[in-house]
């Protein structure tokens, strides 16, 4: 039944073969595209959730730790942003924006459904009714041939995920912002609305903790 | 210590580039000089790179059609705040749009005839450039308009500033379903339209078609002055068309129902709909939220899983049985709810989504018109045995006669019932020992009220009640085909379905069906219990109210279902939906909506416009607490109805409430 419902639903298929690089993402095509969102039309809406969904997704995955809560979050967050783009100032870039709304959807939900959980490569236990987990082992040990999941087999990689999702939500926020995606701590600062001098001791004290929890793994690259 | 700690706090920053020339410079030689300083620099750069090489995954590939879908169905549900209903609920914008109309009105005005008006501004410079080219009565052409939903996708790649839509925005406001964005996923849906998946999305504007450019002694007229206020009107505009709460505007009930007439949308693909746009629908609303589950555990396993597919057996296309909209709710939670099929999981312990759930569900049937009344039969009996407080609506109005019809019923129901309810100490509902589903004879008043036949959910229900009991399941139960009873051969059988709705004749009182003499007798006992005011029990099984065509000198709408005045109404009962004969081929189709909340969502969110009116008179007949108690077996939250669409000028139905 949830299968012909998803069938059902058959959007259109925006078939502009856009697909820019988020990260060459030019503010001047972000101001014409929302401008034109603004105007209500719903392709440039594909065109800006487009531009940065893979970004808006990679956040909310490693904040939330788990695929497919993070892109339920990541559609959250477009659609709150793209409702309310008629609110989104000009003085910041609209992917500072979006990441707000995002972090905000993801700790906001978090918080709702009280699945405050620690992520753990040993938390077979906290399975969920649907016989899911949100812990990492499953989708480490998963036969997912996606290449990110086979990346993430690595034991390595396993263990700075391990100790990444072993800081509390600020901490990791703010390391997932700034290391993955190369965000300048006044950006991260505007995100988290909280001040750039908070965001430089969050991050210190989330990669010292990190280099404690990773320690063996240090000097072996 | 602190200083300690702000000191190594430098140098993360330091490793990020952060740091100011000053402080990089001091950290430098503070690195240059201490070796356990470099070393955690050293360790917390490698930090850094670890995480930076964390692999990143990549939205799914339709994440941008899904969240196109949901701004369309949010738009249209008004479930969030869009930037149409944000600029409606900001009162300050108001003036402003009108300003902007007005601006806009008498801009336009001016573009459309700026000879002339050019004339009289200008009159000395254009007698010159008429003396001068002679061409100055070229009328100008009006400025190129763009249909809504157009994107040119070039002008974005050229950073060009993206034209404003037309100026037409009433127009645009006015457009149906089709021509508005919000409606592209209907349009792929619908047959022999002819609005293909390109019509309101053909990009750009077609140069070719544009008007002509303005002559060249147009262009000496377009002075600066000239040039400026048709700058400003753009700005006007735009700024109009942003702030214009009708904008975007849900399709009207018209746009639905001329669709629907030429039979071009089909129920199970209204997706997108939001349930005030259909003309017939039913709003209920209980506190108590196992009411209301039972009442979509119904639509979904019987109507949903018996009826509807039947419906569509001569229609080649896949058929989804019913549409259920879970607003605001995870897949997860509606997968858990979509499993009917496990009746372990219907009776999860409490606190599960179902017990929990406070959203919004909204049903879309669409059903050959003499199958509703049927159909709806079974959900307003459900709901009078039960006592949930509904209200029919129909055309945006309460029906005043469908909602006494149902008070009627509310009324006789619970004085067999809560008797009987309170003799088994069982509460009544889906679960345990129904009313539904009396142990009592035929005859007994339950078994009148009860009527016809019971749905195939609630055969169920009794069967797996038996097993629970020990005792042995109906042989003619056993199997799922005769879940849906028979009627006897000489149709007395008490377990008679309805019939079909016939039509006007039906509608006139003229009910075919004949008493028993036993069923009679109750039924005439019940008919002096009966405090209605208006109308009375009729027939057997049938509760014929009598009709009202005039309520409040207000002509009521063209309803199909049961509870309207003068239609067959199937007591109390439960009664199922009659699928013999079949519904004709070229018989038209009758779109309902259902929509079910528990009180708790309004309790917690702000009401709606449409909710606060209902609201707002039920405060005037409160509900009777301890008799709502007592109908659900202990639970004292009063339940209510709703009128999403009743205006405020119109009272709600008396008979949407019990006194």
């Amino acid at each position: 039944m949830d299968g012909t419902y998803s069938n059902l639903r058959r959007p259109i298929q925006l078939t502009d073969a856009v697909h820019p690089d988020s990260r060459a993402a030019d503010p001047e095509d972000d101001a014409a595209l929302i401008v034109a969102c603004r105007a209500g039309e719903m392709r440039a809406y594909g065109l800006l959730v487009r531009r940065y969904q893979d970004r808006v997704f990679n956040l909310c995955w490693r904040m939330c730790g788990n695929r497919d809560d993070a892109e339920d979050f990541t559609q959250e967050a477009f659609v709150k942003a793209l409702q309310s783009i008629d609110r989104f100032a000009d003085r910041s870039r609209f992917y500072t924006w979006l990441f707000r709304i995002a972090v905000n959807v993801v700790i906001t939900a978090r918080r709702q459904s009280g699945r405050r959980r620690t992520f753990s490569l040993e938390g077979d236990a906290d399975s969920n009714s649907d016989g899911r987990s949100d812990s990492y082992r499953p989708a480490l040990a998963s036969n997912d041939p996606r290449p990110e999941d086979r990346a993430m087999q690595s034991e390595h990689q396993g263990l700075v995920l391990e100790a990444l999702n072993g800081l509390d939500e600020g901490h990791r926020t703010v390391l997932v912002l700034r290391d993955m995606e190369s965000l300048g701590y006044d950006e991260i600062a505007d995100i988290l609305s909280v001040p750039a001098g908070t965001v430089k001791s969050r991050i210190h004290r989330a990669r010292t903790a990190l280099r404690d929890a990773l320690e063996p793994l240090l000097g072996m690259d | 210590m602190a200083l300690d700690a702000k000191k190594y706090e430098q140098l993360s920053a330091y490793i990020d580039g952060e740091l100011p020339d000053a402080q990089r410079d001091k950290v430098e030689r503070w690195l240059a000089e201490d070796a356990q300083a470099r070393r955690l620099a050293d360790e917390l750069r490698q930090v850094a790179g670890m995480v930076a090489a964390l692999p990143r995954g990549t939205a799914g590939a339709d994440l941008a059609d899904h969240v196109i879908a949901r701004l369309e169905r949010e738009t249209l549900l008004g479930e969030s705040q869009t930037p149409a209903n944000s600029a409606t609920r900001t009162g300050w914008l108001k003036p402003l749009a009108i300003a902007a109309a007005l601006l806009m009105a008498v801009t336009v005005g001016w573009l459309a005839f700026p000879t002339e008006l050019e004339k009289e501004r200008n009159i000395v410079q254009l007698a010159e450039n008429e003396r001068s080219i002679g061409t100055a009565d070229t009328p100008r052409s009006p400025p190129p308009s763009r249909e809504f939903g157009e994107f040119d996708s070039d002008r974005i790649a050229k950073k060009e500033a993206v034209p404003s839509p037309s100026i037409e925005s009433p127009a645009i406001a006015a457009r149906p379903l089709a021509d508005v964005g919000t409606g592209q996923s209907l349009q792929y849906e619908e047959e022999g339209t002819g609005l293909g998946a390109s019509a309101p999305m053909a990009g750009g504007i077609d140069e070719s078609k544009s008007p002509a450019r303005p002559a060249p002694s147009e262009e000496r007229l377009a002075s600066s002055d000239l040039e400026s206020r048709r700058q400003s009107a753009t700005e006007a505009r735009e700024h109009q068309l942003q702030q214009d709460p009708t904008f975007i505007k849900p399709p009207t009930p018209q746009d639905f129902e001329t669709r629907f007439a030429q039979n071009q949308v089909r129920g199970l693909e209204i997706q997108s709909a939001p349930i005030a746009v259909f003309d017939n629908r039913l709003e209920v609303e209980a506190a108590d939220p196992d009411a209301v589950h039972g009442l979509s555990r119904m639509i979904e396993a019987d109507m949903a899983g018996n009826f509807v597919p039947k419906l569509h057996e001569n229609d080649d296309r896949p058929v989804e049985p019913t549409q259920a909209f879970y607003c605001g709710r995870s897949d997860a939670d509606r997968r858990a709810d979509l499993d009917f099929e496990n009746e372990s999981n219907q009776k999860a312990a409490p606190g599960d989504s179902s017990d929990a759930d406070t959203s919004a569900r909204i049903y879309v049937l669409n059903v050959p018109r003499s199958q509703a009344a049927p159909l709806l039969n079974s959900m307003q009996n459900y709901l009078v045995t039960n006592q949930v407080e509904s209200q029919w609506t129909a055309n945006g109005q309460p029906i005043p006669a469908a909602n006494a019809a149902a008070e009627t019923l509310r009324q006789l129901v619970p004085s067999s019932f809560q008797a009987l309810s309170a003799s088994q100490g069982e509460p009544l509902g889906m679960g345990g020992r129904s009313p539904l589903n009396p142990p009592a004879g035929k005859d007994s008043p339950n078994a009148l009220a009860q009527g016809s036949t019971r749905t195939s959910a609630e055969a169920a229900s009794c069967e797996n009640d038996k097993v629970a009991h020990g005792e042995k399941a109906d042989s003619d139960q056993d199997k799922p085909d005769s879940f849906r009873e028979k009627p006897d051969a000489d149709g007395d059988d008490a377990r008679k379905p309805e019939l079909p709705y016939k039509g006007p004749a039906r509608r006139a009182g003229k009910s075919p069906r004949a008493r028993s003499g036993d069923d009679a007798a109750v039924a005439d006992r019940i008919k002096k219990e009966s405090t209605a005011p208006r109308g009375g029990l009729r027939g057997r099984q049938t509760a014929e109210i009598t009709p009202t065509a005039q309520e409040g000198g207000k002509s009521e709408p063209d309803f199909v279902g049961p509870p309207t005045a003068g239609a067959e109404f199937a007591g109390a009962g439960h009664g199922g939906v009659d699928l013999d004969p079949p519904a004709p081929a070229d018989e038209p189709f009758v779109t309902i909506a259902i929509a079910l909340r528990t009180t708790q969502t309004l309790k917690q969110a702000a009401p709606t416009a449409g909710t606060s009116q209902s609201n707002e008179g039920s405060t005037d007949q409160p509900i009777d607490a301890a008799d709502n108690e007592a109908a659900r077996g202990g639970r004292a939250q009063p339940p209510r109805a709703i009128g999403g669409a009743a205006p405020a000028s119109q009272p709600t139905s008396q008979g949407a409430r019990r006194g």
